[in-house]
């Protein structure tokens, strides 16, 4: 076997993992999170032309939150295939489930390119070994599924790892270790300045995703200055797309006049107030508890690797742990991340393990670490992948798109949805964009004094026990007890039990799926759908 | 440049094209409210303070600032009938105001209680936000504390400031309260 065709094998083995964690039971596991719900919305709005920011008038109130090409590349992708109208959507469960299938495989086919990338970026920077380990660790250890939500951190990602990528083939570098790797010579080969251009697009639109990205910036520009040879020019054009392509966002804000509102909302973010639950310690915690191998491996790796004076997994996750700890309001899949450099830092621990294995025995038995490791994190994330946690919750949300009824003129509402924070915005891309049925939405979570009045004479309520709790409180408001009245007048017409957390034990890795919910207000136990009309 | 770089560069470009496109090519909401739950809330009117009740939440300095007395308590806006609409003469709602004070010395050695009782409404103003309304109380005064201050004074002019429906502010006449109270109103809480 000529040696190419080996390694087009060996590479097909993470990706053939990562498709099957990936993309396998994508509607089953894990739970729809409340912020795939803001992000489809937003996506659906890019869709109708009504652009990447949301209006505060007929949408969420918190607008400017996070920058515009998370929803920008998700309505690109979508629209690619025609999303939603070829898929002649309707508001029977069988419906809302394939509108949910197509956004997550998106996400799965993307967490498989993040596969291929890290293992040509490991493989740039180390060898072929470190590439195979790293990229098998990533498709197949626990933590992996948090990659199949549709989440910022997720769909930055590939960006992200492009970025390091481009940045590590800048040429006539002395510090790429797989010497190899110079000797090749290509016709497609890409000039240095393009690549360093690239590695800053990349990065650019990273950031313009989210911006916490930008704690990437001090690991590629290190990169790409030693590996264009110490080169400050090279950073400065590096830089620029870096720093342009987010700027794209606060500028948004002055052309349309809201400046003020952008920074109102920017500083919503960073100065949000961790709460009991929500802390870099419980964040990290709540890593740990996910995949306690990988932590305690990556870790090892990372300290390994340091001592042996390659600081580039140590550069890859510091900055990212520092904000997060000043930042505080963290949870666990604000640190995504890491996730590819703790499965760097493995595979170069491993690696080294095996060649201490492999001089003290056969060379075969070296292979019975990473073997094992393979073989307890395919056991343990199947038992996840091949969970059914949302059949309930497709259930709730057909009942709620077949309960609001449609206008004939696609803006007129006539019924106002009221309930948990969780249900009246997970909902509500499908209902309002999807099938177009205009509605009013209360949130008693963004209007805690129940200030804001019922605007329709019809209303939809979806109980269960974070709403029912929030209108059972004593406000003094007119308006609840309109609201009251309205419900206790209303007709259950269907109720659900949310099977969100049901298969949770005691034991790993059952004993993690409450993790998968925590601090996003994802109501459990009995969902109740009421109308009065 | 090589041709391969140059078509790479080309392919870049086209894409930041795109996502500039996807920013601003679209039909801009000018219109959009400053919608930010602490910038726009609607200016308050007296349905917003009627029912109203909370905590008396203060410290009493004396005369060098040095805080003196711990003020606690309830205190509760509401209608003076049932029917919460009902107006006197002068138009403006029939409600009433009252309070329990406890203040407790910082030694923690002395103690006593106040109430204020017998609201009679002047005049109510709302300027966006803030609500207030002056009358007139009864201070009651439990008897631990007659050597300091009569049992009842009546008709002390007082004015009840709520403010975002959030925080209370109570400040009776200095000089018909013998300055008890100190310098500076009393504050609380709404629920």
């Amino acid at each position: 076997m000529n040696k190419k065709v080996k390694k087009y094998i060996l590479i097909m083995i993470p990706l053939i993992l990562s498709a099957y964690t990936h993309l396998w039971n994508p509607l089953g596991f894990p739970s729809i999170h409340i912020d795939e719900g803001h992000y489809m919305r937003r996506a659906m709005l890019v869709l109708e032309g009504m652009g990447p920011q949301e209006s505060a008038t007929t949408g969420y109130p918190r607008t400017y939150d996070h920058p515009y090409f998370g929803q920008l590349f998700l309505a690109g992708a979508l629209g690619l295939l025609g999303y939603p109208a070829s898929f002649n959507p309707h508001s029977d469960v069988s419906s809302i489930q394939e509108l949910h299938l197509v956004p997550r495989i998106l996400m799965g086919l993307l967490a498989v390119l993040d596969t291929f990338l890290l293992f040509k970026i490991a493989e740039r920077r180390y060898s072929t070994t470190i590439a195979i380990i790293a990229s098998i660790l990533f498709a197949i250890m626990p933590f992996t599924w948090v990659f199949r939500r549709v989440s910022l951190e997720a769909i930055l990602m590939p960006f992200l790892l492009t970025s390091i990528l481009f940045a590590l083939y800048v040429k006539d570098s002395k510090n790429i270790q797989n010497k190899a790797l110079l000797n090749s010579k290509s016709k497609y080969e890409i000039s240095n300045n393009v690549l360093i251009l690239l590695s800053g697009i990349f990065l650019g639109l990273a950031i313009y995703t989210k911006i916490p990205a930008f704690t990437m910036i001090p690991l590629i520009g290190t990169l790409v200055f030693f590996y264009s040879g110490k080169n400050l020019k090279s950073v400065g054009i590096w830089f620029i797309p870096v720093i342009t392509l987010p700027l794209l966002w606060p500028l948004y804000s002055v052309l349309v006049g809201q400046s003020d509102l952008w920074a109102y909302w920017v500083f919503w973010q960073t100065d949000r107030d961790p709460s009991e639950t929500i802390t870099f310690d419980g964040a990290i915690t709540n890593f740990l508890k996910l995949d306690p191998l990988i932590t305690i491996l990556g870790i090892s790796g990372i300290v390994y690797s340091a001592i042996r004076k390659d600081f580039l997994p140590l550069m890859w996750i510091s900055p990212i742990l520092i904000f997060s700890y000043l930042i505080e309001w963290v949870q666990y899949f604000h640190l995504l991340y890491i996730f590819p450099a703790m499965c760097l830092g493995s595979a170069i621990l491993i690696d080294y393990g095996q060649k201490i294995i492999a001089k003290h025995s056969h060379p075969i038995i070296s292979y019975s670490l990473i073997l094992a490791i393979t073989g307890f994190a395919i056991v343990i994330t199947s038992m996840l992948i091949t969970l059914d946690v949302n059949s309930s919750y497709y259930n709730v949300y057909a009942t709620i798109a077949q309960q609001i009824p449609s206008t004939s003129d696609k803006v007129q509402r006539n019924v106002t949805v009221i309930g948990s924070h969780f249900w009246v915005w997970d909902s509500y891309w499908i209902t309002q964009f999807v099938l177009d049925k205009p509605h009013y939405v209360t949130d008693p979570h963004l209007d805690s004094k129940f200030k804001k009045q019922v605007q329709t004479n019809n209303v939809l309520f979806v109980d269960d026990p974070i709403f029912l709790k929030s209108i059972s409180r004593k406000i003094n408001s007119e308006n609840l007890i309109k609201i009251r009245e309205i419900h206790n007048n209303s007709v259950e017409i269907a109720s659900f039990i949310d099977n969100v957390t049901s298969h949770t034990t005691d034991s790993y890795p059952y004993n993690t799926l409450p993790i998968m919910i925590s601090n996003e207000g994802h109501p459990t136990g009995k969902v109740a759908i009421r109308k009065n009309y | 440049m090589n041709s391969f770089s140059s078509i790479v560069f080309g392919v870049a470009l086209l894409g930041l094209t795109l996502v500039v496109i996807g920013t601003y090519n679209h039909k801009y909401d000018n219109s959009r409210p400053l919608t930010a739950e602490k910038i726009e809330q609607p200016p308050v009117n007296v349905s917003d303070i009627m029912n109203l009740k909370g905590n008396i939440i203060s410290l009493q300095n004396n005369d060098s600032g040095v805080p003196e007395w711990i003020l606690s308590g309830k205190w509760q806006i509401g209608a003076k009938t049932d029917n919460n609409t009902s107006t006197n003469a002068t138009g403006q709602p029939e409600i009433k105001f009252s309070s329990t004070i406890t203040m407790a010395s910082i030694d923690g050695t002395r103690t006593h209680k106040h109430r204020l009782t017998d609201f009679k409404l002047l005049n109510m103003l709302f300027q966006n936000r803030t609500a207030t309304i002056n009358g007139t109380i009864s201070l009651v005064t439990s008897e631990d504390d007659f050597g300091i201050i009569d049992k009842r004074l009546e008709n002390v002019p007082v004015g009840v400031t709520v403010m975002n429906v959030n925080t209370v502010m109570i400040d009776m006449d200095k000089n018909s309260v013998k300055q008890h109270f100190g310098n500076f109103p009393i504050y609380g809480k709404v629920g």
